[in-house]
């Protein structure tokens, strides 16, 4: 085990030393000078200048990306140049948005996703089981922004049950800064139960064919016990595999649908920082997922072995 | 027989006060106000970067100028309570105004403004507007209260540049803070700007325009998805969405008794650029043959849903020296037609327009153009631009044929006498006679100028001048008092209050 956490430590410094190249690498290839989107289009050229010049953007490439990882080896990700802060407390301050809204996002997606896929591969081809592969056959088409528009018009403007969008930090009021995640984490479950729903399904329906299940039947054990400890805990390994794919995945959601809720977190951050060329506060996010990535492959390989011991890692 | 005279106006002005005070509902005081705002401010000083969303969120409210841009479109006193020219037009002094306090309890005074315009001259400090300034010999401080202002030359725009948010008046000590919590002399001070999704400000208790503002609360709220927008205002989470409501959002929502839509105009001039140095567009025959293919009112109707006031140059009609050309380039194909054949293209030509993605406007202006002008044989590729692109490639480098943007900067029809700007115009009369209208005292003399310069891009028809940007404010219809018309890049709500 201590091999293995070493092994992976190694590996997360070695993606991060690569994504700070290839980001760094991007940043320089996409046209848009953040000079420029600052001054505007009236700006004469010496004022550019001047201001590439305090930025540091007159220097070569490669002076500037030794002067980061210096930087950064002393834990300094640098100042945001829209906003004119310390990047690290900035992107502090979005995650606690981002990582509930993720965490809620999951929950939501298990909890609708598992009972209804154990449903509906116990009630095969029945009609409950033709109800749910329709539902998780319209929320793999929807996407979901639009979902959160949907929601948004159901629970926010007809209703006026939640908060049709923005964010209360939670030192305020804690119960309302849940209340206004709950329609993104809905809008976010929904998509992922969708798939998670269809993953369930085939992978019980798989085990359920097995000769251990018949076995277990026709000793008398109860169903209830069949389903849920001896189908169940062998059908998850693939359906872990999935939502740690999708927890990955989350931060990219979360771009499109912290837009549509204007929640402060770092998928909005990103996508600003981007329309504003705010290079450092790019640079910074991407390494900050890297090393979500990176570690929430790491808790997955770790659950692997939790839930099949038979797993081990060399 | 005097003193009846002298009775008899008191009694009638207080019969005029009154009747005046029943037909307008009086103002409430109180209240807090949620305005939602598509973009986030990149700092919130309007002197080192030009993004519209700083003023639109500080400007006549937090911080505030010498003189300002009044409802309609004037140059009224703000911080100076008047304002005289000296005869030759070259020293400009400011009689300032008395018992003015910043929100950090600093007395206004005549250093302030010495200081702030020494800033703005400062070649340390990057100011992307310093042509606004690079007119003044120096700044003097007569007394306490007097500012002298001494000119190199006449610059009969630079009151006009004194009313715009880069002019906006700090202090020493806290110039420094200007782009994060920025101190001014405004109605409303800085409380809280949570990045990434609001700025709030609170009533200032000790302003100076006695009984201002009516608002104890201002909330501008960061939301970027228009139809998010849309479904705060109708949640109750938002009072006013200021401007760039979609126009097919404000139609549904003028006719919702519950909501108000304001339709007035804006200084954004929409225009469909040309590349005066790419063939064909060299050719004016060209250019003219396209005002010609282009309906405007029609195009108004299909990428605005009608809102949009139509123009013939690249002047808004809440300038003061506007004169109506819409008439010089009447919706006729068949002279573009016939146009094009002049210049050699009888069969039309093929063409790029590189479009800006991020303006829904832009999109679909020049969508409709490109169908409009494919009716006369100008077959348009369209080619969706991401905003940073669009400034590298078609604005810094020229690089397109066709572009359709709006250009939001008030008065500036001087970027026709910039050869190097984008769209490569280059017209030595236009120049001179710019200067001359820029150095001219007489503001007759001055708006005749004003006005030949209007006619000449007409004439050369330089870029397709389509129409001004609508600014449809919609709002809760307890709103009262917000501005319908938007002369300046602002969203001053010192004088907006709530109906009970």
């Amino acid at each position: 085990m201590t091999t293995y956490l070493l092994k992976r430590t190694l590996i997360l410094f070695l993606t991060l030393l690569l994504v700070s190249i290839v980001i760094f690498a991007v940043l320089m290839v996409i046209p848009g000078d953040p000079a420029q989107i600052i001054l505007g289009i009236q700006a004469t050229p010496e004022t550019l200048q001047g201001l590439r010049q305090k930025m540091g953007m007159d220097q070569p490439v490669i002076i500037r990306y030794l002067h980061y990882m210096k930087q950064l080896a002393l834990g300094d990700l640098g100042r945001s140049i829209t906003y004119d802060v310390p990047i690290h407390s900035l992107i502090l301050s979005r995650l606690q948005v981002t990582i509930p809204l993720a965490i809620l996002s999951l929950i939501f997606a298990v909890v609708i996703s598992i009972p209804m896929g154990i449903y509906s591969s116990l009630h095969r081809n029945k009609p409950g089981d033709y109800g749910i592969m329709v539902f998780s056959q319209v929320g793999l088409a929807v996407p979901a922004f639009w979902a959160g528009i949907l929601l948004i018009l159901l629970f926010a403007v007809t209703l006026h049950w939640l908060p049709a969008g923005g964010f209360n930090s939670w030192g305020e009021n804690p119960f309302k800064a849940l209340k206004s995640l709950l329609l993104p984490a809905l809008s976010l479950g929904l998509v992922r139960a969708a798939v998670l729903t269809r993953m369930t399904r085939s992978s019980m329906l798989e085990v359920l064919g097995e000769d251990y299940i018949r076995t277990a039947r026709s000793k008398g054990l109860s169903k209830r016990i069949i389903v849920t400890k001896h189908a169940f805990r062998n059908a998850i390994i693939p359906i872990v595999t999935i939502v740690g794919l999708q927890a990955g995945d989350l931060l990219a959601g979360a771009i499109i649908i912290e837009n549509v809720f204007h929640l402060p977190g770092v998928g909005r951050l990103v996508f600003e920082a981007i329309g504003q060329r705010d290079l450092p506060v790019i640079q910074g996010i991407v390494l900050l997922i890297a090393v979500m990535i990176v570690l929430i492959n790491f808790v997955i390989d770790v659950a692997y072995r939790y839930l099949d011991p038979r797993i081990r890692y060399e | 027989m005097r003193r009846f005279l002298f009775l008899g106006s008191v009694f009638l002005t207080i019969f005029l006060l009154a009747t005046l005070s029943y037909a307008q509902p009086k103002p409430v005081y109180g209240g807090s106000l949620t305005i939602a705002q598509g973009v986030e401010p990149p700092g919130l000083d309007p002197t080192t970067a030009t993004s519209a969303a700083i003023p639109r969120v500080v400007y006549g409210n937090v911080l505030e100028g010498l003189v300002r841009i009044g409802r309609d479109g004037k140059i009224v006193p703000a911080l100076a309570g008047e304002y005289r020219i000296s005869k030759d037009g070259k020293e400009y002094t400011f009689i300032l105004k008395k018992g003015v306090k910043f929100h950090d309890g600093k007395p206004f005074d005549a250093e302030d403004v010495k200081f702030t315009f020494e800033r703005l001259m400062d070649p340390q400090i990057t100011i992307p507007n310093r042509r606004y300034y690079q007119d003044i010999e120096s700044v003097e401080v007569a007394d306490s209260h007097t500012v002298k202002f001494k000119l190199k030359n006449i610059n009969s725009m630079f009151l006009f540049n004194l009313a715009r948010p880069d002019s906006i008046i700090i202090n020493k000590q806290t110039a420094d803070r200007l782009k994060t919590a920025p101190v001014g002399t405004g109605p409303f001070k800085l409380v809280e700007w949570i990045r990434g999704d609001r700025v709030i400000l609170a009533k200032f208790e000790e302003y100076h325009r006695k009984g201002l503002p009516y608002l104890d609360k201002v909330t501008f709220k960061f939301i970027g998805d228009p139809s998010a927008q849309i479904a705060g205002l109708k949640a109750g989470d938002v009072d006013v969405i200021g401007y760039d409501v979609s126009p097919e959002n404000a139609l549904l929502l003028e006719k919702d008794p519950k909501f108000k839509v304001l339709n007035g105009y804006t200084t954004t001039e929409v225009i469909l650029s040309t590349n005066q140095t790419r063939k064909p567009f060299d050719d004016v025959r060209v250019r003219r043959a396209m005002a010609h293919a282009i309906d405007r009112s029609a195009l108004i109707k299909g990428a605005m849903s009608g809102y949009g006031t139509p123009i013939g140059s690249h002047m808004d009609p809440g300038n003061p020296y506007y004169i109506d050309l819409t008439s010089a380039y009447p919706y006729h194909p068949e002279k573009a037609r016939q146009l094009l054949t002049e210049a050699g293209y009888p069969n039309g030509f093929e063409a790029v327009i590189k479009l800006p993605e991020r303006f829904i406007y832009a999109r679909r202006t020049g969508e409709i153009a490109a169908d409009m002008l494919s009716q006369v044989g100008i077959r348009l590729k369209i080619e969706l631009t991401e905003w940073g692109q669009w400034i590298d490639r078609v604005f810094k480098n020229a690089d397109f044929d066709l572009t359709v943007i709006g250009h939001s900067e008030p008065f500036d029809i001087d970027i026709y006498a910039n050869p190097k700007y984008y769209f490569r115009y280059d017209n030595p009369k236009f120049q001179e006679t710019l200067k001359k209208a820029e150095m001219e005292p007489d503001p007759k003399l001055r708006r005749d100028l004003y006005v030949a310069l209007q006619k000449m891009i007409t004439e050369d028809a330089v870029n397709g001048f389509l129409y001004v940007l609508p600014s449809i404010p919609t709002m809760k219809k307890e709103v009262m008092n917000w501005w319908k018309d938007y002369p300046m890049t602002a969203q001053d709500v010192t004088e907006v209050w709530i109906q009970k």
